[in-house]
């Protein structure tokens, strides 16, 4: 109510009273003093040292500089992938990432499910080393799979890792051509590790079927698949449209046309 | 001089504490009835039970049903008594009353009926925010109306967080829920990706502060030393730690953000604001403790004070933890976990559930002049809650870390080590000892409910009153007397060299700091010596003598972090609106979105990638940019990964039968899934009738839409849902027709939901066919 003098015996003078609770006025603890303004100094210094004198990167800037370092760092050679085949222990941790990370899709072994048949010999995205690797590692986005009238894929080279990649990959160039029974129909073409890299690529090029992925200057040719020219036809009609404009409805008619 | 005799309105308080025991059982059920769905994915039942529209009910429940009941009882009850002064309107009073149980009943059918804004503890719909901030209005005017006519000078400390807390989530709730209409059930928030994140943090942090926290101090204010019959420990302190609250908190939003797309300048004055909040929150936590010195004995006999010496220890428990998961590397660890749902619940029962449980013991015998009717029942609760609120804890902490480290966890030869289901399998055994936690504080609070009825049974509310002098007292300060005073001239110059920080250099920066250190210390020093000399009154006793002048400036502390934050980070949303290249959603995608926000996937699922190598190893395609939600009105980051992020579901390269089969039956798809099945998503038609409303509202607010596709939008989507549905048509075979629905595939939600899931993280360079790694593939299958 008003200001009142009275000392209590534990909490020393009071000051106040309102409605019967009175208000002593004991000195702050010097160790909650010290916590107050312990922490003000950190967030002063915090500041300074990331963002006014940038003395280290912060979490983003960090993570960016990593990972402008780690690009184009893993990137199999087929001869690397071939060797793989041979190592026992690389078939074996590729048979078991494939029973946890692939079977799901490809089937226990490999004979295909909602994924194509593995076994088969036929690919739709490229039967050699390197492009089942890379298959592997960045999966077969959308676009791709529309193009050979696929499934797409996750990439998995992130969650596995290089090692595990090159071990599934392995795995895989071990199954092939095993034509495992009651295994999903062949879908693709066929491929023939006919030895050098030179020498699929000249087959490749010389077979106007062929699916594997097209090389940078070569455009997707319009022959050989159905869905092609429609995809082809949507894809330019995206490059040409300006940034505003919402295209889901071409990009997503392309595999109903086909 | 004449004598007045005041009769208090504790018809309103009765009512509110009712309201808030009753509403207390109804959030908790909801609570234990979800923790029942996490761990065990059958008892969600779909459409209008599954977690994602329950979550939403709960959280809104035990913050605005239970907590505002209660809050609402005590600040009018303890407001008369410290102001000597009747509740200013009984017609308000009722109104207030009545209003906010009509609000409650209103959120409680739309939420789980998906009416949805999609901000956490913001999801009510707009006409419901509308009626919020209506009745909060009729609150504050009978709150400084009683104010106004009051017989008692000086403002206690409880009355100075009850202004704070008026003030406060005024600002917070207007801001945050400013939305443009689509129709009578739907809205679009004006504010987008970043933007809205940060606002809508900037809310959620604080409606824990202000809602949660400040009124439940001046409840503890109040009710503490009366039922413990002891001196309140220290004036000073009270001074100290309000204002220190009341200025930090608001800057602490950002914590909720920490390494997000938000600016990192930002989420550092997040980190170390929250930081400083520490010591302000200990100190009302030592207010409360250190006023029970002299009375520890009758805590053996008291439940009122056993309640309440626990509620202010689990305060200070979830303080401590909540500056400490505010480190950007404990942040790291702990974000999207359950161990963030542990500390809420560590804040949430422990401080207002025992607070709660405190008050209603100590208030409810008094109010009808009895007795409380089983000590030993309350006690019971006591001790069931205690142990109910460790079992949750601990369960969530171990929980948390657990599933925290492996996310993390790398496999040897480089990538990671579990899979996002093996996490669930994980961590499934905390889930069932969650819910045996929380049925255990339900089971106590159900306690509560039928001794505070027993207590009341056959009794009459009693009258309370109290005869007050009134006499004319002369002013002790005027105005200007306050306002031009050293602690005012002294604060206003060290903020304004603070603030030169944000746009002077390193070196200018530093001599700022000095500047503003040797000020706050020079007037310190300045008052300590005038202490000595003056008679009468100090400042800060003149100032609670003047409501308007307190109120003042509290609104100025609260406004300054939060104009700070805000203003910056959307001027800069505003400029990168107008350069980003990030394609606006397609009239499905938009529908889709909603379908989205009303299922409230975005309880469960993140959509933003953090900057971490782990983070990116397990969702490739990138870390989250703020470029990816510019034009998502209300942004959609999420808060919880009780499933994967989806931010970048594009590039899993899943395809609409996997998304078909996996909203149809999740377990199809992704063994060990805990994801409840949509089955009503195929037979709830898309509301194409509002394709057109929808795109031109988003039109309104910024998003570059062409007025052709706004008018076309229809077309647009019933033409993207045909070409989805056509791609499904083998699948759809294969699985059967589903049962009794005449509804075609083309029109139903399900394939607008699938068309914005695969859009979901899609880049330029994505939208181009040709992203940067399959580029680099070619080149490198070429050599």
């Amino acid at each position: 109510m008003s200001d009142v003098r009275r000392t209590d015996e534990i909490q020393g003078e009071i000051l106040h009273e309102y409605d019967g609770i009175e208000e002593a006025d004991n000195r702050l603890p010097n160790w909650w003093l010290a916590t107050f303004y312990g922490a003000i100094l950190f967030g002063v210094g915090y500041w300074f040292y990331y963002h006014e004198f940038q003395v280290e990167p912060t979490t983003s800037e960090a993570y960016a500089a990593a990972a402008a370092a780690s690009t184009e760092a893993d990137v199999a050679e087929e001869s690397e992938l071939l060797a793989l085949v041979g190592d026992a222990s690389a078939i074996t941790s590729g048979r078991e990432t494939f029973a946890t990370t692939c079977a799901a899709c490809h089937g226990d072994r490999g004979q295909g499910v909602i994924g194509p048949n593995l076994t088969d010999g036929a690919w739709l995205h490229g039967g050699d080393p390197v492009s089942i690797y890379s298959a592997i590692r960045n999966g077969i986005t959308s676009d791709r799979a529309r193009i050979a009238g696929s499934a797409g894929m996750p990439g998995w080279g992130g969650q596995l890792g290089e090692t595990r990649t090159r071990a599934v990959t392995a795995f895989l160039l071990s199954i092939r051509d095993t034509n495992e029974q009651g295994g999903r129909d062949a879908e693709g073409d066929a491929y023939a590790p006919a030895g050098a890299a030179e020498a699929t690529e000249a087959a490749e090029q010389t077979d106007a079927t062929e699916e594997t992925e097209p090389a940078e200057e070569t455009e997707p040719a319009g022959e050989g698949e159905e869905a092609e020219p429609e995809a082809g036809g949507a894809d330019e009609a995206e490059a040409a449209e300006g940034d505003t404009e919402a295209t889901g409805e071409q990009d997503e008619a392309a595999p109903d046309e086909g | 001089m004449e004598t007045q005799k005041i009769v208090y309105n504790d018809k309103v308080v009765r009512q509110f504490i009712a309201a808030s025991v009753v509403f207390g059982v109804v959030a908790m059920l909801v609570g234990a009835t979800i923790a029942l769905q996490m761990a065990l994915w059958q008892t969600n039942l779909p459409p209008w039970l599954t977690f994602g529209r329950l979550r939403p009910l709960h959280t809104n429940a035990a913050i605005f049903a239970f907590v505002g009941n209660m809050l609402f009882a005590g600040v009018y009850h303890s407001t008369q008594r410290l102001l000597k002064v009747r509740l200013a309107s009984d017609a308000l009073s009722a109104l207030h009353f009545w209003g906010w149980q009509a609000i409650i009943a209103a959120a409680a059918i739309t939420l789980p009926l998906g009416l949805s804004q999609g901000k956490e503890y913001a999801e009510l719909i707009w006409p419901i925010d509308l009626a919020v901030a209506v009745i909060w209005v009729v609150f504050a005017i009978n709150f400084f109306w009683t104010l106004a006519k009051r017989n008692e000078r000086h403002l206690y400390v409880a009355i100075w967080f009850y202004i704070a807390t008026i003030v406060t989530i005024t600002v917070l709730y207007v801001v945050n829920n400013l939305a443009i209409p689509v129709s009578l059930t739907q809205s679009y928030p004006v504010f987008a990706g970043v933007q809205d994140a940060l606002v809508q943090w900037w809310y959620g942090h604080n409606a824990v502060a202000f809602f949660l926290t400040t009124p439940i101090l001046g409840i503890m204010y109040y009710y503490l030393p009366k039922a413990a019959k002891r001196p309140v420990f220290s004036y000073r302190l009270s001074i100290v730690h309000f204002w220190g609250l009341v200025f930090l908190y608001i800057w602490a939003g950002p914590h909720h953000l920490l390494n997000s797309a938000l600016p990192e300048w930002a989420q550092t004055l997040g980190m170390t604001f929250s930081l400083m909040l520490w010591a302000p929150s200990w100190g009302g936590m030592l207010n409360g403790l250190l006023t029970l010195r002299g009375a520890w004995d009758r805590l053996r006999q008291d439940p009122v004070l056993k309640f309440f010496a626990a509620g202010v220890t689990f305060y200070g428990m979830a303080t401590f933890e909540g500056p400490l998961l505010s480190i950007r590397s404990v942040n790291a660890l702990a974000h999207y976990t359950d161990w963030i749902i542990g500390h809420t619940h560590g804040g949430a029962l422990g401080w207002n559930g025992f607070m709660a449980a405190g008050m209603f013991y100590w208030l409810v015998p008094k109010l009808y002049g009895t007795k409380l009717h089983s000590r030993g029942a309350a006690n019971l609760h006591f001790y069931l809650g205690t142990v109910g609120i460790l079992v949750y804890m601990v369960a969530m902490w171990s929980s948390g870390i657990t599933q925290g480290l492996m996310w993390q966890a790398e496999a040897e030869g480089g990538g990671i080590l579990y899979s996002f289901t093996e996490t669930i399998d994980a961590i499934r055994p905390m889930y069932w000892a969650r819910l045996v936690g929380g049925t255990m504080f339900l089971v106590g609070f159900c306690i509560q409910a039928w001794n505070l009825a027993m207590t009341i049974k056959g009794k009459q509310p009693v009258e309370s009153s109290v005869d007050v002098v009134v006499e004319e007292k002369p002013e002790e300060a005027t105005v200007k007397e306050i306002v031009l005073s050293k602690p005012v001239i002294a604060t206003f110059v060290g903020c304004v060299l603070l603030g030169g920080v944000a746009i002077a250099n390193a070196i200018v920066s530093v001599v700022l700091v000095v500047a503003a250190t040797a000020v706050a210390v020079g007037a310190t020093l300045a008052m300590q010596a005038a202490k000595g000399k003056r008679e009468g009154p100090n400042w800060h006793r003149l100032l609670e003598g003047k409501t308007l002048i307190f109120t003042v400036f509290v609104t100025v502390a609260v406004l300054i972090g939060g104009a700070a934050e805000l203003i910056p980070t959307i001027l800069i949303g505003a400029h990168q609106r107008t350069t980003s290249a990030m394609r606006p959603y397609t009239a499905l995608e938009l529908h889709g979105r909603d379908v989205y926000i009303a299922e409230g996937c975005y309880v469960c699922h993140s959509q933003m990638i953090r900057p971490f190598t782990w983070e990116n190893a397990r969702y490739p395609g990138g870390v989250s940019s703020a470029d990816d939600s510019v034009w998502d009105h209300p942004f959609q980051w999420g808060s919880k990964r009780t499933g994967p992020d989806l931010a970048r579901e594009s590039a899993m390269n899943r395809g609409p039968v996997w998304h078909y089969n996996h909203m149809l039956d999740p377990r199809s798809t992704s063994e060990g899934s805990i994801m409840p099945a949509y089955p009503h998503l195929r037979t709830q038609r898309v509301a194409f009738d509002l394709t057109r409303q929808k795109l031109s509202v988003m039109r309104m607010l910024g998003v570059p839409y062409a007025e052709a596709q706004v008018t076309g939008g229809e077309d647009d989507a019933r033409a993207q849902a045909a070409s989805i549905a056509g791609a499904l048509a083998s699948e759809v075979e294969r699985r059967g027709p589903p049962d009794g629905t005449d509804v075609p595939l083309a029109e139903s939600d399900l394939v607008a939901l699938i068309a914005y899931l695969e859009r979901l993280g899609r880049n330029e360079s994505a939208w181009r066919g040709r992203d940067a790694e399959e580029g680099r593939t070619e080149v490198a299958s070429n050599e």
